[in-house]
Protein backbone atom coordinates (compact mmCIF):
# COMPACT_ATOMS: atom_id res chain seq x y z
CA UNK A 1 0.00 0.00 0.00
CA UNK A 2 3.08 2.49 0.62
CA UNK A 3 3.80 2.27 -3.35
CA UNK A 4 0.30 3.89 -3.88
CA UNK A 5 0.41 6.31 -0.73
CA UNK A 6 3.76 8.11 -2.16
CA UNK A 7 1.97 8.22 -5.94
CA UNK A 8 -1.28 10.15 -4.24
CA UNK A 9 1.68 12.64 -2.82
CA UNK A 10 3.37 13.23 -5.40
CA UNK A 11 -0.20 14.18 -7.47
CA UNK A 12 -0.80 16.00 -4.32
CA UNK A 13 2.73 17.67 -4.63
CA UNK A 14 2.25 18.87 -8.05
CA UNK A 15 -1.06 19.70 -8.40
CA UNK A 16 -0.42 21.68 -5.09
CA UNK A 17 2.63 22.95 -6.61
CA UNK A 18 0.81 24.32 -9.61
CA UNK A 19 -2.11 25.53 -7.74
CA UNK A 20 0.14 27.51 -5.73
CA UNK A 21 2.25 29.46 -8.16
CA UNK A 22 -0.75 30.31 -10.73
CA UNK A 23 -2.40 31.85 -7.68
CA UNK A 24 0.78 33.26 -6.53
CA UNK A 25 1.03 35.07 -9.91
CA UNK A 26 -2.43 36.21 -9.95
CA UNK A 27 -2.09 38.18 -6.44
CA UNK A 28 1.91 39.21 -8.27
CA UNK A 29 1.00 40.16 -11.00
CA UNK A 30 -0.78 43.72 -12.23
CA UNK A 31 -4.48 42.85 -13.33
CA UNK A 32 -5.04 45.99 -16.21
CA UNK A 33 -8.15 44.42 -18.31
CA UNK A 34 -9.08 46.08 -21.25
CA UNK A 35 -11.60 44.80 -24.41
CA UNK A 36 -8.50 44.25 -26.35
CA UNK A 37 -6.78 42.22 -23.88
CA UNK A 38 -9.64 40.01 -23.02
CA UNK A 39 -10.29 39.47 -26.82
CA UNK A 40 -9.14 35.75 -28.41
CA UNK A 41 -5.61 36.54 -30.34
CA UNK A 42 -6.39 36.74 -34.11
CA UNK A 43 -3.19 38.12 -35.48
CA UNK A 44 -3.76 41.82 -34.33
CA UNK A 45 -7.23 41.60 -36.41
CA UNK A 46 -10.75 41.51 -34.83
CA UNK A 47 -11.76 38.22 -34.02
CA UNK A 48 -14.47 36.68 -36.19
CA UNK A 49 -17.34 34.45 -35.14
CA UNK A 50 -17.32 32.07 -32.05
CA UNK A 51 -14.03 29.58 -32.55
CA UNK A 52 -16.28 26.54 -31.16
CA UNK A 53 -17.57 25.99 -34.47
CA UNK A 54 -18.29 22.36 -36.33
CA UNK A 55 -14.84 20.73 -36.67
CA UNK A 56 -13.52 18.30 -39.02
CA UNK A 57 -15.15 14.53 -38.59
CA UNK A 58 -11.95 13.14 -39.08
CA UNK A 59 -11.13 13.55 -35.30
CA UNK A 60 -14.24 11.99 -33.96
CA UNK A 61 -13.27 9.38 -36.02
CA UNK A 62 -9.65 9.09 -35.07
CA UNK A 63 -10.90 8.75 -31.33
CA UNK A 64 -13.22 6.16 -31.86
CA UNK A 65 -11.19 3.84 -34.40
CA UNK A 66 -8.02 4.42 -31.12
CA UNK A 67 -11.15 3.13 -28.33
CA UNK A 68 -11.26 -0.29 -30.53
CA UNK A 69 -7.37 -0.42 -30.13
CA UNK A 70 -6.83 1.04 -27.20
CA UNK A 71 -8.75 -1.81 -25.36
CA UNK A 72 -6.98 -4.30 -27.82
CA UNK A 73 -3.69 -3.04 -26.44
CA UNK A 74 -5.04 -3.49 -22.69
CA UNK A 75 -5.99 -6.75 -23.19
CA UNK A 76 -2.31 -7.63 -24.66
CA UNK A 77 -0.49 -6.90 -21.31
CA UNK A 78 -1.77 -10.02 -19.79
CA UNK A 79 -1.56 -12.04 -22.72
CA UNK A 80 2.40 -10.45 -22.96
CA UNK A 81 2.84 -11.82 -18.63
CA UNK A 82 1.16 -15.46 -18.86
CA UNK A 83 2.47 -16.10 -22.52
CA UNK A 84 4.99 -18.56 -21.16
CA UNK A 85 2.63 -20.58 -19.49
CA UNK A 86 0.10 -20.50 -22.30
CA UNK A 87 3.21 -21.84 -25.24
CA UNK A 88 2.53 -21.77 -28.31
CA UNK A 89 -1.54 -22.50 -27.93
CA UNK A 90 -1.87 -19.25 -26.66
CA UNK A 91 0.44 -17.40 -29.12
CA UNK A 92 -2.23 -19.13 -32.14
CA UNK A 93 -4.66 -17.53 -30.26
CA UNK A 94 -3.87 -13.98 -30.26
CA UNK A 95 -2.58 -14.68 -33.77
CA UNK A 96 -6.39 -15.78 -34.48
CA UNK A 97 -7.06 -12.20 -32.38
CA UNK A 98 -5.27 -10.30 -34.59
CA UNK A 99 -6.29 -11.61 -37.75
CA UNK A 100 -9.46 -10.63 -36.04
CA UNK A 101 -9.08 -7.10 -35.42
CA UNK A 102 -7.01 -7.22 -38.83
CA UNK A 103 -9.90 -7.55 -40.89
CA UNK A 104 -11.31 -4.27 -39.13
CA UNK A 105 -8.45 -2.50 -39.31
CA UNK A 106 -8.60 -2.79 -43.46
CA UNK A 107 -11.95 -2.19 -43.61
CA UNK A 108 -11.39 1.40 -41.88
CA UNK A 109 -8.18 2.04 -44.29
CA UNK A 110 -10.39 1.27 -47.38
CA UNK A 111 -12.89 3.25 -45.88
CA UNK A 112 -10.66 5.85 -45.72
CA UNK A 113 -11.18 7.15 -42.39
CA UNK A 114 -6.72 6.56 -41.96
CA UNK A 115 -6.79 9.38 -44.61
CA UNK A 116 -5.29 12.64 -44.17
CA UNK A 117 -5.19 15.64 -46.57
CA UNK A 118 -5.20 14.69 -50.02
CA UNK A 119 -4.89 10.64 -49.86
CA UNK A 120 -9.29 10.79 -49.62
CA UNK A 121 -9.48 12.81 -52.94
CA UNK A 122 -6.92 10.63 -54.71
CA UNK A 123 -8.82 7.36 -53.19
CA UNK A 124 -11.80 8.85 -54.92
CA UNK A 125 -10.17 9.76 -58.47
CA UNK A 126 -8.79 5.87 -58.68
CA UNK A 127 -12.07 4.02 -57.71
CA UNK A 128 -13.98 6.57 -60.79
CA UNK A 129 -11.18 5.16 -63.06
CA UNK B 1 6.40 7.00 12.15
CA UNK B 2 9.25 4.33 11.20
CA UNK B 3 12.81 5.52 10.02
CA UNK B 4 11.60 3.94 7.01
CA UNK B 5 8.71 5.87 5.86
CA UNK B 6 10.22 9.13 6.91
CA UNK B 7 12.74 8.14 4.12
CA UNK B 8 10.24 7.43 1.98
CA UNK B 9 8.49 10.77 2.39
CA UNK B 10 12.08 12.27 1.79
CA UNK B 11 12.59 10.53 -1.18
CA UNK B 12 9.16 11.81 -2.88
CA UNK B 13 10.34 15.20 -1.69
CA UNK B 14 13.89 14.85 -3.19
CA UNK B 15 12.56 13.48 -6.44
CA UNK B 16 9.75 16.49 -6.68
CA UNK B 17 12.74 19.01 -6.61
CA UNK B 18 14.62 16.96 -8.45
CA UNK B 19 11.83 17.45 -11.40
CA UNK B 20 11.40 20.75 -11.02
CA UNK B 21 15.17 21.65 -11.28
CA UNK B 22 15.26 18.92 -14.02
CA UNK B 23 12.41 21.48 -16.05
CA UNK B 24 14.92 24.40 -15.29
CA UNK B 25 18.07 22.62 -16.57
CA UNK B 26 16.15 21.44 -19.65
CA UNK B 27 15.35 24.78 -20.36
CA UNK B 28 18.80 26.33 -20.09
CA UNK B 29 20.17 23.21 -22.36
CA UNK B 30 17.95 23.82 -24.51
CA UNK B 31 18.63 27.48 -25.46
CA UNK B 32 22.43 26.95 -25.03
CA UNK B 33 22.25 23.41 -27.31
CA UNK B 34 20.03 25.53 -29.47
CA UNK B 35 22.53 28.02 -29.58
CA UNK B 36 25.37 26.16 -30.30
CA UNK B 37 23.56 24.23 -33.20
CA UNK B 38 23.59 27.74 -34.77
CA UNK B 39 26.57 29.22 -33.63
CA UNK B 40 25.26 31.92 -31.50
CA UNK B 41 25.62 32.36 -27.68
CA UNK B 42 22.69 32.05 -26.26
CA UNK B 43 21.89 33.05 -22.95
CA UNK B 44 24.75 34.66 -21.07
CA UNK B 45 23.97 37.32 -19.07
CA UNK B 46 22.40 36.27 -15.97
CA UNK B 47 24.50 34.56 -13.70
CA UNK B 48 28.32 32.67 -14.74
CA UNK B 49 27.37 31.95 -18.29
CA UNK B 50 23.65 32.39 -18.38
CA UNK B 51 23.11 29.82 -15.35
CA UNK B 52 20.47 31.50 -13.42
CA UNK B 53 18.06 32.39 -16.91
CA UNK B 54 15.58 29.83 -15.99
CA UNK B 55 15.24 31.39 -12.32
CA UNK B 56 15.14 34.98 -14.03
CA UNK B 57 12.53 33.66 -16.58
CA UNK B 58 10.22 32.25 -13.49
CA UNK B 59 10.45 35.19 -11.75
CA UNK B 60 9.47 37.64 -14.75
CA UNK B 61 6.43 35.20 -15.62
CA UNK B 62 5.46 35.35 -11.90
CA UNK B 63 4.89 39.28 -12.31
CA UNK B 64 3.05 38.76 -15.74
CA UNK B 65 -0.76 39.75 -16.33
CA UNK B 66 -2.86 36.73 -15.82
CA UNK B 67 -4.78 37.33 -19.60
CA UNK B 68 -8.31 35.27 -20.33
CA UNK B 69 -10.15 35.62 -23.37
CA UNK B 70 -13.63 36.97 -22.75
CA UNK B 71 -15.78 34.46 -23.76
CA UNK B 72 -13.27 31.51 -22.46
CA UNK B 73 -14.70 28.81 -19.76
CA UNK B 74 -12.98 30.27 -16.29
CA UNK B 75 -12.94 26.47 -14.41
CA UNK B 76 -11.88 25.06 -17.30
CA UNK B 77 -9.40 27.78 -18.47
CA UNK B 78 -7.69 27.43 -15.16
CA UNK B 79 -7.92 23.95 -14.33
CA UNK B 80 -6.22 23.27 -18.01
CA UNK B 81 -2.67 24.11 -16.93
CA UNK B 82 -3.11 22.58 -13.43
CA UNK B 83 -4.01 19.15 -14.89
CA UNK B 84 -1.45 19.04 -17.31
CA UNK B 85 1.10 19.98 -14.63
CA UNK B 86 -0.10 16.86 -12.16
CA UNK B 87 -0.05 14.29 -14.40
CA UNK B 88 4.00 15.02 -15.44
CA UNK B 89 4.71 14.95 -11.78
CA UNK B 90 2.38 11.82 -11.45
CA UNK B 91 4.17 9.82 -14.10
CA UNK B 92 7.09 10.00 -12.79
CA UNK B 93 6.37 8.41 -9.43
CA UNK B 94 6.38 4.94 -10.81
CA UNK B 95 10.23 5.04 -12.41
CA UNK B 96 12.83 3.65 -10.47
CA UNK B 97 16.10 5.67 -10.77
CA UNK B 98 19.01 4.02 -8.96
CA UNK B 99 19.62 0.21 -6.86
CA UNK B 100 18.32 -0.27 -3.62
CA UNK B 101 20.82 2.00 -0.71
CA UNK B 102 21.06 2.01 2.47
CA UNK B 103 22.10 5.69 2.87
CA UNK B 104 24.97 4.62 4.16
CA UNK B 105 24.30 2.46 6.60
CA UNK B 106 21.91 4.73 8.43
CA UNK B 107 18.44 2.27 7.70
CA UNK B 108 18.46 -0.90 8.97
CA UNK B 109 16.62 -2.20 5.43
CA UNK B 110 17.76 -1.15 2.33
CA UNK B 111 15.79 1.56 0.24
CA UNK B 112 14.83 1.48 -3.07
CA UNK B 113 15.36 4.57 -4.86
CA UNK B 114 12.04 4.95 -6.49
CA UNK B 115 8.78 7.10 -5.55
CA UNK B 116 6.96 4.48 -5.44
CA UNK B 117 7.32 0.31 -6.58
CA UNK B 118 4.13 -0.85 -6.75
CA UNK B 119 4.23 -4.40 -9.03
CA UNK B 120 2.00 -2.96 -12.26
CA UNK B 121 4.52 0.15 -12.72
CA UNK B 122 3.87 -0.01 -16.44
CA UNK B 123 0.59 0.42 -16.47
CA UNK B 124 0.48 3.23 -14.25
CA UNK B 125 3.16 4.55 -16.38
CA UNK B 126 0.85 3.98 -19.81
CA UNK B 127 -2.46 4.73 -17.70
CA UNK B 128 -1.27 8.74 -16.43
CA UNK B 129 0.55 9.20 -20.37
CA UNK B 130 -2.85 8.80 -21.42
CA UNK B 131 -4.17 11.03 -18.50
CA UNK B 132 -2.10 14.41 -19.77
CA UNK B 133 -4.29 14.57 -23.01
CA UNK B 134 -6.95 15.81 -20.82
CA UNK B 135 -4.69 19.05 -19.83
CA UNK B 136 -4.01 19.54 -23.89
CA UNK B 137 -7.37 19.04 -24.65
CA UNK B 138 -9.17 21.22 -22.45
CA UNK B 139 -6.71 23.99 -22.70
CA UNK B 140 -7.45 24.23 -26.15
CA UNK B 141 -11.69 24.11 -26.46
CA UNK B 142 -11.71 26.49 -23.14
CA UNK B 143 -10.16 29.35 -24.33
CA UNK B 144 -12.67 29.79 -27.21
CA UNK B 145 -9.58 30.81 -29.56
CA UNK B 146 -9.71 29.17 -32.87
CA UNK B 147 -5.96 28.77 -33.01
CA UNK B 148 -6.03 27.10 -29.45
CA UNK B 149 -9.12 24.88 -30.62
CA UNK B 150 -7.21 24.04 -33.41
CA UNK B 151 -4.13 22.98 -31.75
CA UNK B 152 -6.29 20.95 -29.48
CA UNK B 153 -7.85 18.61 -31.75
CA UNK B 154 -4.89 18.25 -32.93
CA UNK B 155 -2.81 17.65 -30.31
CA UNK B 156 -5.86 15.18 -28.83
CA UNK B 157 -5.61 13.15 -31.92
CA UNK B 158 -1.83 12.84 -32.43
CA UNK B 159 -1.42 11.55 -29.22
CA UNK B 160 -4.08 8.97 -28.76
CA UNK B 161 -3.09 7.86 -32.59
CA UNK B 162 0.71 7.38 -31.33
CA UNK B 163 -0.08 6.00 -27.95
CA UNK B 164 -1.29 2.69 -29.39
CA UNK B 165 2.15 2.50 -30.78
CA UNK B 166 3.29 3.39 -27.45
CA UNK B 167 1.26 0.88 -25.38
CA UNK B 168 2.31 -2.50 -28.14
CA UNK B 169 6.02 -1.26 -27.77
CA UNK B 170 6.09 -1.59 -24.45
CA UNK B 171 4.08 -5.06 -24.16
CA UNK B 172 7.43 -6.08 -26.00
CA UNK B 173 9.58 -5.16 -23.57
CA UNK B 174 6.95 -7.14 -20.77
CA UNK B 175 7.29 -10.15 -22.91
CA UNK B 176 10.83 -9.82 -22.89
CA UNK B 177 11.48 -9.69 -19.39
CA UNK B 178 8.15 -10.86 -17.98
CA UNK B 179 7.76 -8.57 -15.26
CA UNK B 180 5.60 -5.81 -14.95
CA UNK B 181 7.35 -3.86 -12.21
CA UNK B 182 10.05 -1.87 -13.76
CA UNK B 183 12.49 -2.58 -10.77
CA UNK B 184 12.44 -6.21 -11.89
CA UNK B 185 12.55 -5.33 -15.57
CA UNK B 186 16.06 -3.15 -14.72
CA UNK B 187 17.57 -5.79 -12.88
CA UNK B 188 16.37 -8.26 -15.80
CA UNK B 189 19.16 -6.05 -18.26
CA UNK B 190 22.03 -7.15 -15.58
CA UNK B 191 24.94 -8.86 -16.81
CA UNK B 192 26.06 -8.92 -20.26
CA UNK B 193 27.01 -11.29 -23.10
CA UNK B 194 29.73 -13.20 -23.40
CA UNK B 195 31.32 -9.98 -21.38
CA UNK B 196 30.96 -7.55 -24.39
CA UNK B 197 27.44 -6.48 -24.75
CA UNK B 198 25.40 -5.98 -22.18
CA UNK B 199 22.52 -7.41 -21.82
CA UNK B 200 20.29 -4.67 -22.53
CA UNK B 201 16.63 -5.15 -23.93
CA UNK B 202 17.83 -2.58 -26.92
CA UNK B 203 19.73 -5.57 -28.21
CA UNK B 204 16.80 -7.72 -28.00
CA UNK B 205 14.18 -5.28 -28.77
CA UNK B 206 15.73 -2.75 -31.36
CA UNK B 207 12.68 -2.38 -33.35
CA UNK B 208 10.95 -1.65 -30.38
CA UNK B 209 13.40 0.75 -29.00
CA UNK B 210 12.38 3.21 -32.04
CA UNK B 211 8.82 2.67 -31.93
CA UNK B 212 9.11 3.73 -28.43
CA UNK B 213 11.38 6.81 -28.97
CA UNK B 214 9.18 8.13 -31.94
CA UNK B 215 5.82 7.26 -30.04
CA UNK B 216 7.14 9.03 -26.74
CA UNK B 217 8.38 12.30 -28.79
CA UNK B 218 5.26 12.14 -30.79
CA UNK B 219 3.42 11.97 -27.18
CA UNK B 220 5.53 14.85 -25.68
CA UNK B 221 4.81 17.28 -28.77
CA UNK B 222 8.22 17.70 -29.72
CA UNK B 223 9.82 18.40 -32.93
CA UNK B 224 9.47 16.88 -35.43
CA UNK B 225 6.46 15.96 -34.03
CA UNK B 226 5.48 19.63 -32.37
CA UNK B 227 2.00 19.83 -34.10
CA UNK B 228 0.12 20.84 -31.17
CA UNK B 229 2.18 24.35 -31.00
CA UNK B 230 3.39 24.83 -34.95
CA UNK B 231 3.80 28.84 -34.43
CA UNK B 232 3.81 29.25 -38.49
CA UNK B 233 0.70 27.64 -38.59
CA UNK B 234 -0.83 27.89 -35.26
CA UNK B 235 0.63 30.89 -33.26
CA UNK B 236 1.20 28.28 -30.10
CA UNK B 237 -1.68 26.00 -30.69
CA UNK B 238 -3.44 25.30 -27.57
CA UNK B 239 -1.52 27.75 -25.06
CA UNK B 240 -2.00 30.51 -27.18
CA UNK B 241 -4.31 32.34 -24.81
CA UNK B 242 -2.37 31.31 -21.87
CA UNK B 243 -0.17 34.00 -19.96
CA UNK B 244 2.08 34.11 -17.16
CA UNK B 245 2.80 31.06 -14.32
CA UNK B 246 -0.33 29.44 -16.26
CA UNK B 247 2.03 29.01 -19.50
CA UNK B 248 4.86 28.62 -17.73
CA UNK B 249 3.01 25.28 -16.27
CA UNK B 250 2.68 23.77 -19.82
CA UNK B 251 5.77 24.18 -20.21
CA UNK B 252 7.07 22.81 -17.29
CA UNK B 253 4.97 19.77 -17.98
CA UNK B 254 6.04 19.15 -21.46
CA UNK B 255 10.03 18.84 -20.40
CA UNK B 256 9.33 17.07 -17.15
CA UNK B 257 7.14 14.24 -19.48
CA UNK B 258 11.07 14.54 -21.83
CA UNK B 259 12.32 14.00 -18.72
CA UNK B 260 9.65 10.68 -17.89
CA UNK B 261 9.82 9.54 -21.11
CA UNK B 262 13.81 8.80 -21.44
CA UNK B 263 14.24 7.92 -17.81
CA UNK B 264 11.69 4.91 -19.00
CA UNK B 265 13.37 4.28 -22.21
CA UNK B 266 16.44 4.22 -20.16
CA UNK B 267 14.73 1.73 -17.51
CA UNK B 268 13.07 -0.27 -20.29
CA UNK B 269 15.74 -0.80 -22.87
CA UNK B 270 19.34 0.86 -21.90
CA UNK B 271 19.75 -1.13 -18.77
CA UNK B 272 18.59 1.11 -16.05
CA UNK B 273 21.28 1.55 -13.44
CA UNK B 274 23.18 -0.68 -14.50
CA UNK B 275 26.70 -0.17 -15.95
CA UNK B 276 30.29 -1.18 -16.02
CA UNK B 277 32.84 0.18 -13.88
CA UNK B 278 30.71 1.87 -11.12
CA UNK B 279 29.38 -0.01 -8.02
CA UNK B 280 25.85 -0.68 -7.69
CA UNK B 281 25.34 1.56 -5.19
CA UNK B 282 26.41 4.75 -7.35
CA UNK B 283 24.48 3.11 -10.34
CA UNK B 284 22.18 6.09 -9.88
CA UNK B 285 25.57 7.81 -11.89
CA UNK B 286 24.82 5.80 -14.59
CA UNK B 287 21.07 6.61 -15.11
CA UNK B 288 21.78 10.07 -15.14
CA UNK B 289 24.38 10.09 -17.80
CA UNK B 290 21.69 7.79 -20.49
CA UNK B 291 18.87 9.70 -19.65
CA UNK B 292 21.13 12.86 -20.29
CA UNK B 293 22.04 11.84 -23.55
CA UNK B 294 18.33 10.66 -24.31
CA UNK B 295 17.46 14.51 -23.51
CA UNK B 296 20.27 16.20 -25.65
CA UNK B 297 18.88 13.81 -28.25
CA UNK B 298 15.60 15.49 -27.95
CA UNK B 299 16.52 18.77 -28.65
CA UNK B 300 19.78 17.57 -31.40
CA UNK B 301 16.41 16.12 -32.81
CA UNK B 302 14.21 19.76 -32.33
CA UNK B 303 17.08 21.90 -34.02
CA UNK B 304 17.82 19.85 -36.64
CA UNK B 305 15.09 18.11 -38.39
CA UNK B 306 12.20 20.24 -39.87
CA UNK B 307 8.28 19.53 -39.08
CA UNK B 308 6.30 17.41 -40.75
CA UNK B 309 2.94 17.99 -42.33
CA UNK B 310 -0.15 17.01 -40.19
CA UNK B 311 -1.11 14.34 -42.78
CA UNK B 312 2.22 12.98 -42.90
CA UNK B 313 2.28 12.47 -39.40
CA UNK B 314 -0.86 10.33 -38.81
CA UNK B 315 -0.31 8.47 -42.05
CA UNK B 316 3.04 7.84 -40.35
CA UNK B 317 1.38 6.79 -37.02
CA UNK B 318 -1.69 4.80 -38.23
CA UNK B 319 -0.73 3.39 -41.22
CA UNK B 320 3.39 2.53 -40.89
CA UNK B 321 3.72 2.55 -36.88
CA UNK B 322 1.32 0.64 -35.55
CA UNK B 323 1.15 -2.50 -37.96
CA UNK B 324 5.67 -2.44 -37.77
CA UNK B 325 4.71 -2.39 -33.73
CA UNK B 326 1.98 -5.01 -34.27
CA UNK B 327 4.02 -7.10 -35.75
CA UNK B 328 7.27 -6.55 -33.70
CA UNK B 329 5.25 -7.43 -31.06
CA UNK B 330 4.23 -11.14 -32.62
CA UNK B 331 7.77 -11.79 -33.87
CA UNK B 332 8.94 -11.04 -30.24
CA UNK B 333 6.41 -13.44 -28.92
CA UNK B 334 7.31 -15.93 -31.22
CA UNK B 335 10.94 -15.32 -30.18
CA UNK B 336 10.66 -15.62 -26.65
CA UNK B 337 8.57 -19.10 -26.89
CA UNK B 338 10.94 -20.61 -29.46
CA UNK B 339 14.11 -19.32 -27.84
CA UNK B 340 12.63 -20.25 -24.81
CA UNK B 341 14.10 -16.81 -23.13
Amino acid sequence: MQGWLSILIMIALGAGFALISVLLSGVLGPSKPSAEKSAPYECGMPPVGDARERQSVKFYLVAMIFLLFDIEVAFLYPWAMALRGLGWNGFAQVVLFMALLLAGYVYVWRKGALDWGNEKTERARKLRT
Amino acid sequence: MSPLLIAQIGLTLFVFVMLLSSAAVMVYVERKVAALLQQRLGPYLVGPKGLLQPLADVIKLMFKEELRPRAADALLFALAPIISATCAFAAFAVVPFGASTTFFGLLKIPLRLQVADVNVAILVIFAIASMSVYGIVLAGWSSNSKYSLLGGLRSSAQMISYELSYGLALAAVLLVSNSLSVTEIVNSQAGSWWHVIPRWSVFLQPVGFLIYMTAGIAETNRAPFDFPEAEQELVAGYHTEYSSMSFAMFFLAEYINMVTVSAVATDLFLGGWHGPFLPESLGWIWFLVKVGALLFFYVWMRWTLPRYRYDQLMRFGWKVLLPLSVVNLLVTAAGVLYFGL
